[in-house]
Order: structure tokens, then C-alpha cells, then sequence
């Protein structure tokens, strides 16, 4: 079967998604917004075009922890946060013949991980709504990423998805405030408002030492 | 902002910056995923899915309009109906009436030659409303012209009111 995506080069063999990946990784680090990173992007960009899935693995692999880490700010449970990341990816290999190679991959890419977390979670709710989870029990707590939890754990519990997300692009992935605002589709003031009043529950909700401590 | 609160906010956004890398550091295995899905041609399905459940409402919808555009057009507009009057021995004149009234096409015509077209048009509604009229009118004249004579004619059978005495 066909994949809708650019020059798809399908030579039928199973076993060509492990050995997509195993593909030697050009980077040990993966820079957030360096000068490097941003060329690279765009050279993988133009080779997955031309139809080499391989490069796009590596973009895949690239970014997969930060995709999967803003998509636990629209999500309950990690097996979720997959799912939108995965979703993400898939849009973002239907969608990239669209992407301007002159600039950088990250924003674009966060851009269409933010839909994609937002859709999700309008899905959801809509099913709450509608009583398809009438069956079922109350949602599960939210899952901490890591076992001691994090602040972010705050974070998803207090504040509505779009200063989660905002929240996250800022301090996860140190945007500045105009590519915030065009990732959540608000103004700049609008973000900047955001972000200030989501420091603020914060600042109320938590006491001193937890701030302090680790 | 009090200086106390900034520093606060402070502290609050260097939390946020230091788990943040935390958060990072936790992996998945989306890369494997999303090749295998790739691959599968999961990429595609979900557009046919739309497809699949956008035909059939998209066609359902046109009917829908076709037909709420038909009903509406057949309420509003009646068929227009002709009707053609003779008019004396010479000329004939052709009236087009509709059931709104807006189309009417009037030639040179009588009132009572327009009001016998409108009676000879059975579906047409002015044609109706006129019969209507018609007939309330007739009852009326004939239930006035029987009380009249209901009245005529106890008084001619009444006796004459007695005369009072006279005197003398």
C-alpha cells in the first residue's frame, strides 16, 4: 500500500524499518536551536522529499523525545503521549513538501505537534461529552514522566492545555515569545500574559521549598 | 511585581527549566513506530476513512437541499395556471394567475369576467378565497332576505292592535 508522503521509494522489505533506523546517526547531540542543527535539518528535510525514509527516521529520532514531551502536556498516560507523537510525525511526513527549507524545522515541527495535542485532546473531550466514556471509570491520574515526579506534574494538573503548552515551549524548549505565540496561535501579549499568569498559579500553588528542592 | 514575587517567579520558571531537561530525558519508541506505520501505509487509510464517511453525508446533504429546495419552491411558487376567457362574441383575453398573485398578467378584462376566471380555476387559492366569499355573501343575502320576510309576514298576520275604547 501506498504512503501518502513524498517520493516514497517502498522496496517491500519487512524488515526496512529497523534497518531505516539502524542507519548511522550524523549527530551525537541534538542542539536545540544551533546554527548546525537548523542545516542538517534542512539537508534531511530534502532527502526524505527526494523519497530516502531513512532520512526521515533520523528526523524522527531527532526530535521524537521533545515531540513526545510537549504531547504529555495534552495527554493523561504516556500510551497516549505516543499516540500523539506518532500522529504528529505522520502529519508532518504528509506535510513536508510544504516546509520552507530556509527556515528552521523545529518551530514548524512543534507547530503541528501543538495541533496535533490540541486535536487530541478536543477528541477526548468531545467523547466525554457525547458519553462514550460513560462506562468507564474517572480518568486516571496523570503519569509522572519520571518516578520521583516533576514540577511539570504540576503543571498539567493546574493549568488548562493551552498554558501547558505555551508553558512547555517556553522553558522545554526555550522558544522566544513570537514563535510561542505562532506555535498556540495567540498574540505575543496574549503569550506573554499567559505565561506571566501561569507563574503566578504556580508561585501560589507551590510554598517555598518545594521551589527550593529538587 | 513585589520584589518578593519575583523572586519567586524566579525560582518557579528555574524549576520549570531544570525538569524540563528531566522530562527530556525520557524516551520512547516513537521512531519505530511511526516507520512501522509508515510503512503499513497508515499514513493514507485515515484520509479514506474521511472519504468513507464524508461521501455518503456530503451526497445525503445535496438530497436533502435538492429536496427542501423543491418543497419550498412549491410553496412559495404554485404552478402558474391559464385561464382563458372569453370575452363576448369578439376577442377572448388571457389572464395568468398565480397562487400569489405576482405574476398576474391582465388583459383587458372585466372585474366580473376576472372573478368567473378565478371561479372556473379549481386549484387556484385567490379562485377559492373569492368562491368563499361568494358563498358567504349569498348566505348572508338569503338568511337577510328570509328574516325580512319572516318579519313581513308576521306582521301581516298579527291582528290589528286593539284601538283603545272610545269613550262615550
Amino acid at each position: 500500500m501506498a504512503v501518502a508522503g513524498p517520493g516514497r521509494n517502498d522496496n517491500g522489505d519487512p524488515n526496512r524499518v529497523t534497518s531505516v533506523l539502524a542507519q548511522p546517526f550524523s549527530l551525537v547531540e541534538t542542539p536545540r536551536t544551533a546554527e548546525r542543527g537548523v542545516t542538517e535539518d534542512a539537508a534531511l528535510v530534502r532527502r526524505a522529499r527526494a523519497g530516502d525514509e531513512g532520512a526521515f527516521g533520523q528526523l524522527v529520532r531527532r526530535y521524537e523525545n521533545r515531540v513526545l514531551a510537549l504531547s504529555r502536556r495534552a495527554t493523561r498516560t504516556r500510551q497516549d503521549a505516543e499516540d500523539v507523537a506518532q500522529e504528529t510525525f505522520l502529519r508532518v511526513w504528509r506535510a513536508l513538501e510544504r516546509f520552507d527549507t530556509a527556515r528552521p524545522f523545529a518551530p514548524w515541527l512543534l507547530t503541528i505537534a501543538v495541533r496535533t495535542a490540541r486535536s487530541h485532546a478536543a477528541r477526548e473531550h468531545r467523547k466525554r461529552m457525547i458519553g462514550l466514556k460513560l462506562a468507564e471509570p474517572a480518568p486516571p491520574p496523570i503519569e509522572p514522566a519520571t518516578a520521583d515526579g516533576t514540577i511539570w506534574e504540576e503543571v498539567d494538573r493546574l493549568l488548562p492545555l493551552t498554558t501547558r503548552l505555551a508553558l512547555w515551549l517556553k522553558h522545554g524548549e526555550k522558544l522566544a515569545s513570537p514563535a510561542i505565540a505562532a506555535a498556540i496561535g495567540k498574540s505575543e501579549t496574549a503569550t506573554r500574559a499567559i505565561i506571566s499568569r501561569a507563574h503566578r498559579t504556580l508561585r501560589e500553588s507551590l510554598d517555598k521549598e518545594a521551589l527550593d528542592g529538587t | 511585581m513585589e520584589p518578593e514575587h519575583r523572586k519567586t517567579d524566579e525560582l518557579v520558571a528555574a524549576r520549570l527549566d531544570r525538569d524540563a531537561e528531566r522530562e527530556l530525558a525520557d524516551t520512547g519508541s516513537v521512531a519505530l513506530a511511526v516507520m512501522s506505520r509508515m510503512q503499513r501505509g497508515a499514513a493514507e487509510p485515515k484520509r479514506r476513512r474521511v472519504w468513507l464517511f464524508a461521501a455518503p453525508a456530503l451526497a445525503a446533504a445535496i438530497v436533502g437541499v435538492a429536496s427542501l429546495a423543491v418543497v419550498l419552491g412549491t410553496a412559495g411558487r404554485a404552478p402558474v395556471q391559464t385561464t382563458t376567457v372569453a370575452r363576448g362574441e369578439t376577442a377572448a383575453a388571457t389572464e395568468t394567475v398565480s397562487e400569489t398573485g405576482r405574476s398576474k398578467r391582465i388583459g383587458l378584462i372585466t372585474a366580473a369576467e376576472r372573478l368567473s376566471a378565478m371561479l372556473e380555476t379549481p386549484r387556484d387559492l385567490e379562485a377559492e378565497a373569492a368562491r368563499d366569499t361568494t358563498r358567504r355573501i349569498a348566505r348572508g343575502t338569503a338568511r337577510t332576505i328570509a328574516q325580512s320576510l319572516a318579519i313581513l309576514g308576521r306582521l301581516s298576520s298579527e291582528e290589528p292592535a286593539e284601538t283603545p275604547p272610545v269613550a262615550g
